[in-house]
């Protein structure tokens, strides 16, 4: 072994110590040094430790985040979540595939320098299917856009990256500027609005401030700017490109010593800079935030855990004090005992929003009520859920409310030391919890003797590595230690022996953040709103075929017909709406007749579906719910730990069946067999991801049954199911070529002005024609 | 103390009790395949499983621990149907022979490879005694065992027959039995089989077998092998039977609950491996129903410890690092063998 190498892991463990406990974070800072992990520094890495060969070589091979052959210099990772499954994300994995030369067995291109992988949900579902280079977000990628996108990354990582300090100057501030800078914003482009609006402000001298803010919820118009003129009137800009900037500003701001400045090229610079874009009006993005559909939007909603959304800047602490921020601790920490909060958390009636709907109160008091001078706080951020982003966009926007609630929490229940668990794909919620840390540190908000009282509270930050039944509780802690996350049977509960053994409270993100509201505005202004089995709100994200997607806070109680058609917009395209995926890959599918249902825990149990996190992913007349189950039971399948018999391979058989049926093999016989397996698992199941894998399946064998026949007989009446389909050119072809272009695989011949044809033997039905028809004439039958 | 029913019986428990240890308390017995004493359970077969009526849950009982108003059904309806369906999810992805095909097709079930083990080592007096139980001739036999004998995939059949004639013809062999009387003597009927054998699973058949030649053939055609010869090809045996085929706990399972392996089946099945480790340890991972006993048990004393690899439906137990084999199980082979309840872990030349 080369001697550097052995230094660098020298340093690794330095770092993180040599307790077997540490396996975890010591792997990602070796994987993040050497790319990939080579047997032989996991050797090392054993024996400058404590880790035994076993454990490494079990820990590492159980999360998805290692890897053990070399990677590329760039790892592209294709989201496969729900929203941008739905919207084609397959075909875009298969694009890049075929772009980079790719097959099963090599998923790095042969110069080494893309190393193509799927994940499940970067968060930025309104904007999907969504691709990530590295820390650069693409948004709504198109088959046809790979190159195009490869090479923007390109540039951009030898572009080197000047990080851009607001411009500060003594004259007295005109007005404000408001951009979200949430991963949504910046995949959409904000940084580069962004970067558009520093230069401008610079080239123009206006003086105005540029604040970052969380957020707004409204991701589906994102880049969104906000600005506030001198008269302190405000107005809306949608999807903003950087070439809008420079009028939006002109149009509210008067330029300092505009002449000069112009004169000093400056500006030119910027007209240069966005040369080959066209520049526009103002008008073109401005949005009338007292027109209807913005007013609907925002309407029906509550904003408890989102409170103040689209104002705070997430990372000004002073600006959370000034709103409200710290308040309810202080009142906690002065006025009330540990046994008074968790009265007052009981009575609210919040029930935990990370799945399973547990009473927060009971467990903040089964934790209290524990004998112990150890005890630990979990915030639960691991949101494995691929095709929610609640916990992400509150981690982001929010993380003094959420460090608020958890040290509330953990004086009512006596706990000192903190953990948030977050989700290795959410780099930006990392950065931003780590900042208010160390923020709140400064401030005297955690740490010793908070706010001068006796409580104390340390958090750290730990970092999931790719495995979503690490969202479970007993795996989550079964990570924290060291271990492979699989779960265990509970009873123990982590609130008797949790963490190292000790008493753990573990707490959902948004349950969190529910907790300074209700402080501050009482258990009975929280209980009054909402139904008798849910109280308060619940986040959203709200996804897929929607018109207006985004985060969305609303009452318990609400129905789905309203989240979908109000706040929503209903369905893009004038499609007809078919059904709504509630909760994820434990949810179920909701059809569209019962759009009705209002949406709390009760009622969702009864029809099938959970509340789950609370992803919401709408569905329209081209989705083909077998396509939808089959694609939730290979994740769940893929996310199994292994552990127990009726997950590990009844989810395999449950996948096998969908499988045939997709492919017209099926016969009856198979429904039934399918449905006996898929309640079989559901009662055989150890843990939360096995019980609720099979609700896909179950709901929609209940309510699309007759969509499960047409398969039988051979046909998929959404058109969704590759086997089942051919493309073909009819009459409206004007002979444009353009699909022989971009057939990739030739099944086209070029025959200018003629009406074209596809030779379905050469055709791998990956849709590029149908897509880039200017006519219409491709059509799947 | 812990008040629960279990079959409608009352018992009091003291906190902590898993249901499986509170049943067995009221002489109520619950099926177990995973489960160990003294280990720690890792719930993963879900044969035990019991329905507990108050909340509606079913719960491994080897694991779950009484609590306060469960009223606990052992073996209700639903309950033999869970645990009949999981043995039948684990034969799904098991692969192996039970029973030797040649054995199985033998009208007599004539315990084929036992029989060639013992004239492997040259030890013929124990291979006659099992031909002896049998009862029965070859000589107006079609020979299916050789039809049917797993060799043939790899170049010819295992001589069955005349091995057979030669075990007959030696001296201590007292009478030969008469074909009239052949008796079929099966213990257990079910049987895990899988089918076809692979071109590229030959190389792990062929680890165990001593002799990699072709069939031998006697030098007198007439009188048969000499005592050499038999031992030869007797060597070529691949050994197809499972090594515990009686006591193994998923087999005597399957045969209680009148399992089906292809009621599930895999659009693929796993390719058959066998790797050697010390101490005549031979470890069939398609046999292992990852209980992960070997690997609690490895962990506690050896150097290097078994260790599950990788996750969910692709899950291996195996040590870390190839270059790592001849450093296990040291000091742990038998406690491995004797405990792990299939028979993924065995030892062979025995
Ligand atoms: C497979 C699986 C995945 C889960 N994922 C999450 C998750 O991503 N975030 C979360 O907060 N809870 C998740 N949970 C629920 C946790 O086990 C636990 O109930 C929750 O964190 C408790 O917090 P709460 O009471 O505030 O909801 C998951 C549960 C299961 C079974
Ligand atoms: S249900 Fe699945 S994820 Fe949960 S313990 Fe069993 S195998 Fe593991
Ligand atoms: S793209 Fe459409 S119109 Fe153009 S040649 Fe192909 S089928 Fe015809
Ligand atoms: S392990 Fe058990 S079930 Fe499998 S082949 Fe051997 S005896 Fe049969
Ligand atoms: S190889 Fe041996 S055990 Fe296998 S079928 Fe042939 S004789 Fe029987
Ligand atoms: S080898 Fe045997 S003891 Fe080890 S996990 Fe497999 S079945 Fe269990
Ligand atoms: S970003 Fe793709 S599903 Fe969420
Ligand atoms: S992340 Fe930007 S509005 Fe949601
Ligand atoms: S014996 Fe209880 S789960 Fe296997």
């Amino acid at each position: 072994m080369i001697e550097n190498t052995e230094h660098i892991i020298q340093q690794i463990v330095s770092q993180y110590g040599t307790s077997k406990d540490k396996a975890i974070p010591v792997l990602q800072a070796v994987q993040k040094e050497f790319n990939y992990l080579p047997d032989d520094v996991l050797k090392k890495v054993c024996d400058l430790t404590g880790i035994s060969y076993s454990r490494i070589i079990g820990v590492s091979t159980f999360y998805s985040q290692f890897r053990f052959i070399p990677a590329g210099k760039h790892l592209i990772k294709v989201c496969v979540g729900t929203a941008c499954h739905v919207k084609g994300a397959m075909q875009v994995y298969d694009a890049f595939s075929r772009y980079l030369k790719l097959n099963p067995e090599h998923d790095t291109d042969k110069d080494g320098l893309f190393t193509l992988k799927q994940v499940a949900c970067l968060g930025c579902c309104t904007i999907a299917p969504a691709v990530q280079i590295d820390e650069v977000t693409y948004g709504k990628v198109g088959q046809n856009d790979i190159a195009e996108i490869l090479n923007n990354f390109l540039s951009k990582a030898t572009e080197k990256y000047v990080e851009q300090k607001s411009w500060i100057r003594n004259s007295k501030l005109q007005g404000e500027i408001r951009l979200g800078l949430g991963s949504c914003c910046i995949a959409s482009g904000s940084e580069d609005v962004r970067e558009a609006l520093m230069d401008g402000l610079k080239a123009t001298g206006i003086h105005t401030q540029v604040k970052q803010v969380s957020c707004v919820g409204m991701c589906h118009q994102v880049p969104l700017l906000e600005v506030k003129d001198k008269n302190d009137s405000v107005t809306f800009y949608s999807k903003v490109a950087p070439q809008d900037v420079k009028n939006i500003l002109l149009k509210h701001f008067e330029p300092a010593n505009f002449v000069d400045k112009l004169k000093n090229n400056l500006f030119q610079k910027l007209d240069r800079l966005y040369l080959d874009n066209q520049v526009s009006s103002p008008d073109k993005c401005y949005l009338d935030v007292s027109e209807k559909p913005v007013q609907d939007f925002m309407k029906k909603q509550v904003h408890i855990a989102t409170e103040l959304k689209g104002v705070l800047n997430p990372i000004d602490i002073d600006e959370y004090k000034q709103k409200g921020g710290f308040e309810a601790l202080q009142k906690c920490l002065d006025e009330y005992s540990p046994e008074e909060i968790i009265e007052m958390i009981k009575q609210s009636g919040l029930r935990g929003r990370g799945g399973a709907g547990f009473p927060t109160g009971e467990k903040w008091e089964a934790v209290y009520n524990r004998q112990s001078n150890i005890k630990y706080i979990i915030c639960n951020g691991d949101e494995g859920d691929p095709g929610a982003f609640m916990d992400r966009m509150l981690l982001e926007s929010f993380p003094y409310r959420i460090i608020e609630g958890m040290t509330i929490a953990a004086y009512a229940t006596g706990a000192t030391k903190g953990y948030f668990y977050i989700r290795a794909e959410y780099r930006l919620a990392v950065k931003r919890i780590r900042e208010a840390l160390a923020e709140c540190e400064k401030h005297g908000f955690i740490g010793d003797n908070i706010l001068n009282s006796k409580t104390s509270l340390q958090i750290e930050i730990f970092e999931g590595a790719g495995a979503f039944v690490c969202g479970e509780e007993t795996a989550l802690i079964a990570s924290m230690e060291g271990k492979r996350g699989m779960p265990h049977m509970r009873p123990p509960f982590p609130a008797q022996q949790g963490f190292n053994g000790y008493p753990t409270l573990v707490n959902n993100v948004e349950t969190f953040a529910n907790i300074s509201w209700i402080i501050r505005n009482g258990a009975n202004a929280f209980n009054k709103i909402g139904t008798s089995s849910g109280k308060g709100t619940k986040v959203f994200a709200l996804a897929g075929k929607i018109a207006r997607g985004g985060l969305i806070e609303v009452p318990m109680g609400i129905t789905i017909r309203e989240i979908v058609e109000e706040i929503g917009g209903g369905i893009q395209g004038n499609k007809k709406f078919k059904a709504v995926q509630i909760g994820g890959p434990s949810g179920g599918c909701i059809p569209a007749s019962l759009a009705e249902t209002p949406v709390d825990y009760q009622f969702l149990n009864e029809i099938g579906a959970m509340m789950g996190s609370g992803g919401l992913v709408v569905l329209d007349e081209t989705d083909c719910v077998i396509d939808i189950a089959k694609y939730f039971l290979s994740f769940t399948q893929n996310q199994s730990c292994g552990k127990c018999v009726y997950c590990r391979v009844g989810t395999k058989h449950i996948l096998n069946i969908l499988e045939k049926i997709s492919s017209g093999k099926a016969n009856m016989d198979d429904l039934k067999k399918l449905a006996e397996l898929s309640f079989q698992v559901k009662k055989g199941s150890m843990c939360g991801l096995g019980k609720s894998a099979p609700n896909p399946v179950i709901t929609t064998l209940k309510y699309f049954m007759e969509e499960y026949e047409a398969h039988i007989s051979g046909t998929c009446p959404a058109k969704k199911c590759k086997e089942l389909i051919m493309y073909s050119i009819n009459e409206k072809c004007i002979g444009c070529t353009r699909c022989a272009q971009y057939c990739p695989s030739g099944a086209i011949e070029f025959n200018p002005y003629e009406k074209h044809n596809i030779d379905i033997e050469k055709c791998i039905k990956c849709d590029i024609c149908k897509q880039v028809c200017p006519n219409e004439a491709v059509e799947k039958i | 103390m812990i008040r629960i029913k279990i079959n409608n019986i009352f018992i009091e428990v003291p906190d902590g009790t898993m249901l499986l240890k509170a049943a067995e308390q009221l002489g109520i017995e619950i099926p177990t395949l995973c489960y160990l004493k003294d280990f720690i359970p890792s719930s993963s077969c879900m044969v035990c499983v019991v329905e507990d009526k108050y909340s509606g849950k079913f719960l491994p009982a080897c694991s779950a621990l009484a609590q306060t108003g469960m009223i606990i059904e052992t073996d209700n309806d639903e309950v033999k149907k869970l645990r009949k369906n999981a043995v039948e999810l684990l034969l799904s992805e098991h692969v192996g022979d039970c029973e030797a095909p040649c054995k199985r097709a033998c009208p007599a079930h004539t315990n084929i490879p036992a029989i060639n083990r013992f004239l492997a080592k040259g030890d013929f007096k124990n291979a006659a005694k099992i031909l002896h139980k049998t009862k029965h001739g070859c000589a107006e036999c079609a020979a299916p065992c050789e039809k049917v004998c797993r060799r043939k995939n790899i170049d010819a059949a295992v001589s069955i027959m005349q091995l057979q004639e030669f075990i007959f013809s030696q001296k201590d062999f007292k009478e030969i039995p008469s074909s009239s009387k052949s008796q079929r003597i099966a213990k257990l009927k079910f049987n895990s089989s899988y089918g076809k054998m692979r071109d590229n699973e030959k190389p792990e058949f062929l680890k165990e077998p001593e002799n990699a030649n072709a069939r031998t053939e006697p030098k007198e055609i007439q009188s048969g092998f000499t005592a050499d010869e038999a031992v030869a090809e007797a060597k070529r045996c691949l050994h197809c039977d499972c090594r515990k085929a009686d006591i193994c706990k998923l087999r005597l399972l399957a045969e209680k609950f009148e399992a089906c392996q292809r009621i599930f089946e895999l659009t693929e099945r796993n390719d058959v491996s066998k790797i050697i480790y010390p101490e005549n340890v031979i470890y069939e991972p398609q046999k292992c129903i990852k209980c992960g006993i070997c690997i609690q048990i490895t962990e506690k004393t050896e150097e290097i410890a078994f260790t599950f690899i990788g996750r969910g439906f692709k899950v291996k137990i195996g040590v870390p690092f190839t270059d790592k084999i001849s450093k296990a199980l040291r000091k742990t082979a038998k406690e491995c063998v004797d405990s792990c309840p299939t028979g993924a872990l065995a030892f062979y030349k025995s």
